[in-house]
């Protein structure tokens, strides 16, 4: 990280949209609500379909009261990489966080988007501040953050922050792994009964990218459209299959729930499995192969017959 | 409600791979041996082609147990399908134990196409521990199915 150059966000977003560096800025701005931020993403002066306003002083005007909004604080909860599937293809500057940066990570490893399309701005985080918590608490999730610092970047908005010392599993999980399935399947089943298949964790999740989903297809119709808890379930046990040795534990779905299901107690289960078992941690290198796309010889048989 | 119980008798789904398990079943057919009748066999090209949603999705519309068996590892048609289903099923296992599905609802098995004798086992040990279970309550759906 020492060795990135260390830049301000808005001379760099105005440098780079103004040479033509890149189309498409994709960063924070404050939204109207307290404690609120939404995505800002600008259109540079050279990207695609703006090529007459290079000399227009209105859009000039326009692309730097835009730039002039742009922030990074510890309210800025999004996660910006599932905004890259959206510009693929064109030249992209993004914001990220530490956990930002591993679901761009898994995005490059999967080929999703090209390394050399990119230029990663990276943002120090010492986690961000809990809306649903008021008085300074910040998410669970960037509490247990193994990464406050990008994993990657061509530039840095900030000084490296200190990494705290995690415990392995959290207690809350230590007493879910000991508690009899009983108590588990409770647990679950009154986790599911909360959701209501908006799919908001799904569109918030950078991981989850496909065109066509499963719980949109109506042949095989997987996902049934009742207030049954069996097709939430049917819905988030396949999404976790899918998401097995790939979350990255960003928190985006959890954040992104109007109902509060804790989905990260189950993502956590199977990343710390999928580390346990093949050593991987997701989004962490980016010519790394995803351990549910390989195979090993040696993997554990003993559950088979 | 002992004697329903009673009466009561599981359904196993039944995925088996083309090359191996299917033969399998095959040969104890073609041999006579005995074995409980519950399973309904799907015969599938490879077990690396089963779909975890197969299985989940089996247990939601109210199957008692599901197996899937497929070549010994080293044997597959394909080479290396069976060892990317194992990499998936001990996902799967992973995660139906973590949420409380209970231990024996899903089974896995290696059966080659000369075990026949092994095959007719692992019928008779999947079905006496799915029987032991009980009717499947967790995943299935009770609501009308829309």
């Amino acid at each position: 990280m020492t060795a990135i150059k260390q830049v301000d966000l808005k001379t760099l977003a105005r440098e780079l949209l103004t040479t033509g560096k890149v189309e498409v800025f994709i960063g924070y701005q404050a939204a109207t609500q307290p404690l609120t931020t939404a995505p800002l993403i600008i259109h540079g002066a050279l990207g695609a379909g703006h090529a007459q306003q290079a000399s227009n002083p209105e859009a000039e005007r326009d692309l730097a009261r835009q730039v002039e909004a742009l922030i990074f604080d510890d309210r800025c909860e999004m996660n910006l990489a599932n905004y890259l599937h959206k510009f693929k293809d064109r030249k992209v500057a993004i914001v990220v966080k530490g956990c930002d940066s591993r679901s761009m990570v898994g995005l490059l490893q999967e080929k999703q988007v090209d390394r050399k399309d990119l230029i990663i701005i990276g943002a120090p985080c010492r986690g961000v501040i809990d809306r649903r918590h008021v008085g300074s608490e910040i998410y669970a999730a960037c509490r247990e953050c193994p990464v406050h610092n990008p994993v990657i970047a061509d530039y840095v908005i900030g000084a490296p922050v200190p990494q705290p010392d995690l415990p392995e599993i959290t207690p809350e999980m230590e007493a879910l792994r000991k508690a009899s399935p009983d108590h588990r399947w409770e647990r679950f089943h009154k986790e599911m009964s909360k959701c209501i298949l908006c799919y908001a964790c799904r569109n918030l999740c950078p991981a989850c990218y496909c065109k066509t989903c499963f719980a949109d297809a109506s042949k095989p119709k997987w996902v049934g459209r009742t207030d049954d808890p069996a097709d939430a379930m049917m819905f988030h046990l396949q999404r976790l299959m899918h998401l097995g040795g790939r979350c990255t534990g960003c928190g985006a779905c959890v954040r992104g729930c109007p109902m509060q299901v804790d989905l990260r107690l189950y993502n956590d289960h199977l990343r710390s499995h999928v580390k346990q078992e093949y050593g991987f941690m997701a989004g962490m290198d980016e010519a790394a192969q995803p351990p549910l796309a390989m195979y090993g010889t040696d993997d554990c048989n003993e559950f088979i017959r | 409600m002992s004697e329903q119980h009673s009466e009561w008798q599981p359904r196993i789904l039944a995925f088996l791979c083309n090359w191996c398990s299917y033969a399998g079943a095959d040969l104890a057919g073609v041999s006579r041996l005995q074995y409980p009748p519950n399973a309904r066999i799907v015969r599938v090209p490879c077990s690396g082609r089963v779909n975890p949603g197969y299985i989940l999705k089996a247990l939601q519309e109210g199957i008692d147990g599901v197996l899937v068996s497929g070549c010994h590892p080293g044997d597959c048609h394909y080479l290396t399908g069976n060892y990317h289903a194992r990499r998936k099923f001990r996902l799967l296992k992973e995660l139906l134990d973590f949420v409380g599905v209970e231990d024996g609802r899903v089974q896995f098995s290696w059966v080659s196409a000369a075990e026949g004798a092994k095959f007719a086992q692992v019928m008779a040990e999947v079905t006496e521990k799915v029987r032991a279970l009980g009717p499947n309550r967790r995943l299935a759906k009770h609501l009308v199915r829309i």
